[in-house]
């Protein structure tokens, strides 16, 4: 036969077929191969970001006073959540509907669902024995939820393969009654529970009912889900909740092991918490979920859903107290489930943790629990501040500005309100007054008039004044803080009974550049440093400025300053500090609330106290101040009167009995020019024009150990509103420490007697 | 007639054999390895098939080639019936009608369509066999009379059918009516063309029927399921066959103009943008389903993860985790080549370049036409079977519902192949006989 040319060209079809397959196999597995295994891994390698937790905050004596409780954030993937018009095309195929049909029943069925219906709504009626085993087979074999097939005439309703509520779950219905299904009538209808039938509306309407919400917040709450993930992240769990509560978080898990909330998750997070609620709310800060602006500018070391520090140290120590994310891996399955462990085990080995999670470090401060919680039990009146310092060191011991927010409900769970209440807070709780507003000082400014002028010379301790009440120069008067004259004073008398006159005195020999050079030494006029963001300054006002603003540099100018008004203001921080360099004997520390930095217990890095400068005063000058403050609290002192305060009875038998000797400064800020007559009490002055009450006070005044300013805004006389509270805060942390040192020997004694 | 048993031990072709039964080894490792996720035994299932197919090819085998040759004709009318009744009541399944249900099993008739045109094609083409190969007139036999009342029946039937799809472009002018009525008047003349011939030659029945035609019927019905893989398998081995019976190269040029020149026509002067999108999901009805960019991306994955080793029995993730669909059908061999590698795709494939050479071995000495031809048919069958399984699955050709033979999970396709080889079986031992016949 002639045939042998086409079996040759049959043969060689067949041998390049073939080779060209076989070249493509060897490409692919060999030359391709490895980014192919690539690929196929990245198909089932998921990796998930695990979250660290923020560093704790203690107090000096090491009690807690932030750390993280464990949370539940419901998370969605919107790629995941059940479709239910597949399913609803393969129950119903037997039936032959059309597409638009099914469609149509799927929507009435999405909103049953919406509104939560539980009862079954009917899908089909009358279908006759066969249809009514083959669907119930479809249901079994496919395990369609939410699926009922009641026979018409007995309306008994075929189970489906497990059962709806938990409980029946978990009594297994015995195998006979699960097919309990139609055999014997004729009949059957076919009825869907819309909130067992998988789609979303159902899924949402669980949610609803789980999590006590109301339709529209939760479509607010999927709508702000959707923006943050973007359409990009359908496959990413987005989250939908954060805090969804321990009881919610049961029921909803509940309902995920049975299987009809698909594409929703449960993930375990750390909340912060602060212990005292609104104890030094101001220090610490809150945390708040960074912003979209953040985000792009923190070059992917924040992601959705981190927290960063809002305020206070939370603010200025986020990178300490901020640990980093670790990064998991696990093993997904084409529809994105999470696969066994043993089986997660067998794709990746041992190393499923790629970095694991770091825990932010631990913030140790200077503040003592005990005084900072006195302190936010001593203030009285709507607004105001207290400082107190270590004037050895620099440290703040207890700082509170009223009035105090709880940042627990700031950062909780439908923080909203508490937000809206806040800002729209007339008295401003935001704002930390210690540090973040500033206020004409008034006569708790007069020391340091004083120093000045005596390191320049002006005066001496023993010069005296003649005080008539008033004092004029060119054609202007000013007022003594007294109507009637206090006499002849010396710097003593000055300072013990705040005569004014004396200061215009020493304003006028001063003037203004030399009286704010000595300010400024002292640390007016600029932040002291402190280690909490958004500090103000103050004002010191010199020559170069009024010449700037009004073209001259008048004396009357400081007169004003010489006693804390005018122009000049400083922050309740700056004068604890600058007292705290008059108590100490001439150093300026910047002050710190951070003492300590650690990890785990181990100390990482401690901030010693830090010196911002010397002032240039003898230190006899120095002496003088402080005898002259430590008598303000002695006969003839402005603060005298409170040993027989009769709203501060402890406080006034106390100082009647301490051996304690303590200075002080009271002082009376004008917020507005008051005419010639003075109102006889503050209360017939409207709140916002009210004096500002100042006190500061060290203590002991021979060898100072803590230096606390007060102010109360628009508080009034400082002698009456400010004095009484900054005296209590020293009587506790006397009291405190009286015990410490009782406490003390008594420990050594206890373990010598051991021995 | 085959008495001795010596002389068929001896004639046995062994290697086809064992080609055979090692490709349906690995098919039931292979999905042994599948079934792992799944909860019935599909491994098991595949082998029972596999015994049950060979005691069916057995039986082909040792038919008596007379008796073989009786059978072919009622053979091909019932696989015609069966695919018409599949039309009508068929289960369907992605979208197409392919399956008939028998209780028992679902059988796919189109498979078993494949043997029975092959057998048909043979048995017409050892008898028509042109001594200096086909003209074109010869293929088409363009002047036998039910030819133009089939092309009416088949343009009233598509307009009926596809009334919404043709209404547009058939009504939309004068002038597509004006043609119409010239087709119309061509037909006519035609037709008084057929019968004028037919009184002049008389009735002869290889006049009135072509090669072309024992294809086309059942290629039009499983067209019509949607089934263009099968529509394709089924006409290649008429393309192998008649190119290798011979096709004069004029004939060829002219019919590969013709129908080049059809397809063109058809697609930019007739069918409307939408219409063409119509026909596309006409031709594959999965890609509106998933994509089947997703199929393709996912077997490459699978294979080319495999490397040279294979990630092992049963560990193939793209399988396992069912990020590779239809992975145990029409993907097989990609879950194969993933948990077995370079190395074990290597070797099936030359398993099934060792299968196909073997037929055509048979083929080329076989002892008569008949013979000749079958082996030839069943050997490309096989071979495009493979080809096109493979060039997709390796992401060369479009995805086409194709199964790849005897690994494929499918009882209807593997008896279809154990088929093809049985016929080459027989083939082989009946040669001897047909030369002392002769």
């Amino acid at each position: 036969m002639n045939k042998q040319r086409s079996y040759s060209m049959a043969y060689g079809v067949v041998a390049l077929a073939f080779a060209a397959l076989a070249l493509r196999l060897l490409m692919l597995q060999v030359v391709w191969g490895s980014y192919y295994r690539q690929r196929s891994e990245s198909n089932f390698i998921q990796e998930q970001r695990v979250s660290h937790t923020r560093g704790h905050v203690f107090d000096a004596t090491g009690q807690l006073l932030v750390d993280n409780r464990p949370a539940y954030d419901l998370y969605v993937t919107f790629a995941l959540l059940p479709k239910g018009l597949p399913v609803l095309r393969q129950l119903l195929a037997p039936l032959h509907y059309s597409t638009q049909r099914l469609r149509k029943i799927y929507q009435r069925i999405q909103q049953a669902a919406a509104h939560g219906l539980r009862e079954p709504m009917v899908v089909a009626v009358g279908l006759d024995a066969t249809l009514c085993n083959v669907l119930q087979q479809h249901v079994l074999s496919r395990g369609i939820r939410g699926v009922l097939l009641k026979t018409a005439s007995r309306s008994i309703a075929a189970l489906v393969q497990q059962n709806v509520t938990p409980i029946s779950r978990d009594q297994q219905l015995p195998h006979s009654q699960q097919h309990l299904a139609v055999h014997d009538s004729s009949e059957c209808d076919l009825h869907v529970q819309p909130l067992q039938f998988p789609s979303r509306q159902a899924v949402w309407a669980q949610l609803q009912d789980f999590l006590q919400l109301s339709q529209q917040q939760l479509q607010a709450q999927l709508q702000s889900a959707k923006r943050r993930s973007g359409r990009a992240a359908r496959f990413k769990p987005t989250l939908l909740l954060a805090d969804v509560g321990f009881a919610a978080q049961a029921r909803i898990q509940s309902a995920m092991s049975l299987g009809t909330l698909a594409g929703v998750s449960v993930v375990k997070a750390h909340k912060r918490r602060y212990i005292h609620g609104e104890l030094a709310a101001h220090v610490l800060g809150f945390v708040n979920e960074v912003s979209l602006q953040e985000l792009k500018e923190s070059n992917g070391s924040y992601f959705v859903g981190h927290k960063v520090g809002r305020q206070g140290i939370e603010q200025s120590y986020e990178r300490v107290l901020r640990g980093a994310d670790g990064v998991r891996r696990i093993v997904v399955d084409a529809r994105g489930r999470r696969l066994e462990e043993s089986r997660q085990q067998a794709l990746l080995g041992d190393v499923r943790v790629m970095w694991p999670p770091i825990a932010g470090l631990d913030l140790q401060l200077s503040l003592n629990l005990a005084l900072q919680r006195y302190v936010q039990q001593a203030f009285v009146g709507k607004a105001g501040a207290v400082v107190a310092l270590d004037p050895n060191t620099g440290y703040v011991l207890a700082m509170a500005s009223f009035p105090a927010y709880n940042p627990n409900h700031v950062v909780g769970r439908n923080n909203a309100p508490v937000l809206r209440q806040l800002s729209t807070d007339p008295l401003k709780p935001w704002i930390n007054r210690a540090i973040q507003s500033h206020y004409p000082p008034a006569s708790v400014f007069k020391p340091i008039v004083a120093l000045s002028a005596l390191g320049q010379g002006v005066i001496t301790a023993q010069d005296k004044q003649w005080c008539g009440g008033q004092f004029t120069m060119a054609r202007n008067t000013w007022r003594c803080v007294k109507q009637r004259s206090h006499g002849w004073v010396d710097l003593n008398t000055a300072l013990r009974k705040s005569c004014d006159v004396y200061f215009y005195q020493l304003g006028k020999a001063l003037g203004t550049d030399l009286l704010a050079k000595g300010a400024q030494q002292l640390g007016f006029g600029r932040v002291s440093g402190i280690d909490l963001p958004q500090e103000v300054a103050g004002f010191i006002p010199n020559c170069a400025y009024y010449r700037k603003r009004q073209g001259y540099c008048a004396p009357g100018f400081a007169i004003n300053s010489s006693i804390g008004q005018g122009d000049v203001t400083a922050t309740a921080l700056q004068l604890a500090a600058a007292y705290a360099a008059l108590a100490n004997g001439g150093t300026v520390y910047r002050p710190q609330v951070v003492r300590a930095i650690s990890q785990a217990g181990q100390l990482h890095k401690e901030y010693a106290p830090e010196i911002a400068a010397y002032i240039d005063a003898k230190p006899e000058d120095l002496a003088v101040i402080r005898q002259a403050l430590s008598q303000v609290m002695q006969r003839g002192g402005t603060a005298y009167g409170l040993r027989w305060n009769p709203n501060w009875p402890q406080l006034a038998k106390w100082l009647r009995t301490t051996k304690l000797s303590m200075g002080a400064k009271t002082g009376t800020g004008q917020v507005v020019r008051l005419g010639s007559q003075r109102p006889a009490s503050p209360q017939d002055v409207p709140y916002k024009q009210r004096d500002h009450a100042w006190f500061v006070g060290f203590a002991p005044s021979h060898r100072p150990e803590i230096v606390v300013v007060v102010l109360v805004e628009h508080g009034g006389w400082g002698s009456q509103a400010a004095a009484p509270i900054g005296c209590d805060i020293i009587r506790a942390w006397s009291q405190q420490q009286q015990q410490q040192a009782q406490a003390q020997p008594a420990q050594q004694q206890g373990g010598q007697h051991a021995h | 007639m085959l008495i001795n048993t010596y002389p068929l031990r001896s004639r046995l072709p062994y290697g086809l054999i064992i080609v055979c039964f090692a490709l349906m080894g690995i098919a039931v490792v292979n999905l042994a390895a599948a079934t792992r996720v799944g909860a019935t035994a599909l491994h098991w299932v595949h082998l029972l098939r596999c015994a049950v197919a060979c005691g069916i090819g057995a039986v082909v085998v040792l038919l008596p080639a007379n008796k073989l040759r009786q059978l072919i004709w009622p053979c091909y009318v019932l696989s015609l019936m069966l695919l018409v009744a599949v039309l009508v009541a068929g289960v369907t399944v992605n979208g197409a009608q392919r399956w008939v249900d028998l209780k028992v099993t679902r059988l796919q008739p189109s498979e078993l369509a494949k043997i029975s045109v092959l057998l048909a094609l043979a048995t017409f083409c050892a008898k028509d066999w042109p001594r200096h190969g086909y003209t074109l007139s010869r293929l088409i036999r363009i002047w036998a009379l039910w030819r133009p009342i089939a092309v009416a029946a088949a343009a009233v039937g598509a307009v009926w059918l596809k009334y919404r799809l043709l209404r547009d472009a058939l009504l939309s002018s004068w002038l597509t009516i004006a043609a119409a009525l010239l087709l119309l008047l061509l037909w006519g003349l035609w037709l008084a063309g057929c019968i004028h011939l037919l009184l002049q030659r008389g009735w002869r029945w290889r006049q009135q029927v072509s090669v072309v035609d024992l294809v086309a019927a059942p290629a039009a019905l499983v067209f019509m399921q949607p089934d263009l893989g099968t529509t394709l398998l089924l006409l290649a081995p008429l393309a192998c066959m008649v190119l290798f019976c011979g096709v004069r190269i004029k004939s060829a040029l002219l019919a590969g103009l013709l129908l080049a020149g059809l397809a063109v026509g058809a697609w930019y002067g007739l069918l409307q943008d939408y219409q063409k999108r119509r026909v596309y999901s006409l031709l594959q009805p999965q890609s509106d389903l998933r994509g089947s960019g997703y199929h393709a991306a996912q077997s490459l994955i699978a294979i080319g993860s495999g490397k040279w080793m294979g990630k092992g029995f049963g560990e193939g993730t793209q399988t396992q985790l069912s990020f590779l669909p239809e992975s145990r059908t029409d993907f097989v061999l990609a879950l194969w080549a993933e948990e077995w590698g370079l190395f074990g795709s290597m070797l099936v494939l030359a398993l099934f370049a060792l299968l196909v050479i073997q037929m055509l071995y048979i083929s080329q000495h076989a002892a008569d036409r008949f013979g000749q031809l079958l082996a030839f048919g069943a050997a490309c069958l096989v071979f495009w079977h493979v080809i096109i399984n493979v060039g997709m699955v390796l992401g060369l050709l479009p995805v086409v519902g194709a199964a790849l033979p005897f690994l494929s999970y499918g009882g209807t396709s593997l008896l279809l192949h154990v088929l093809a080889v049985s016929l080459c079986v027989h083939v082989a031992l009946w040669r001897q006989e047909a030369d002392d016949i002769v």
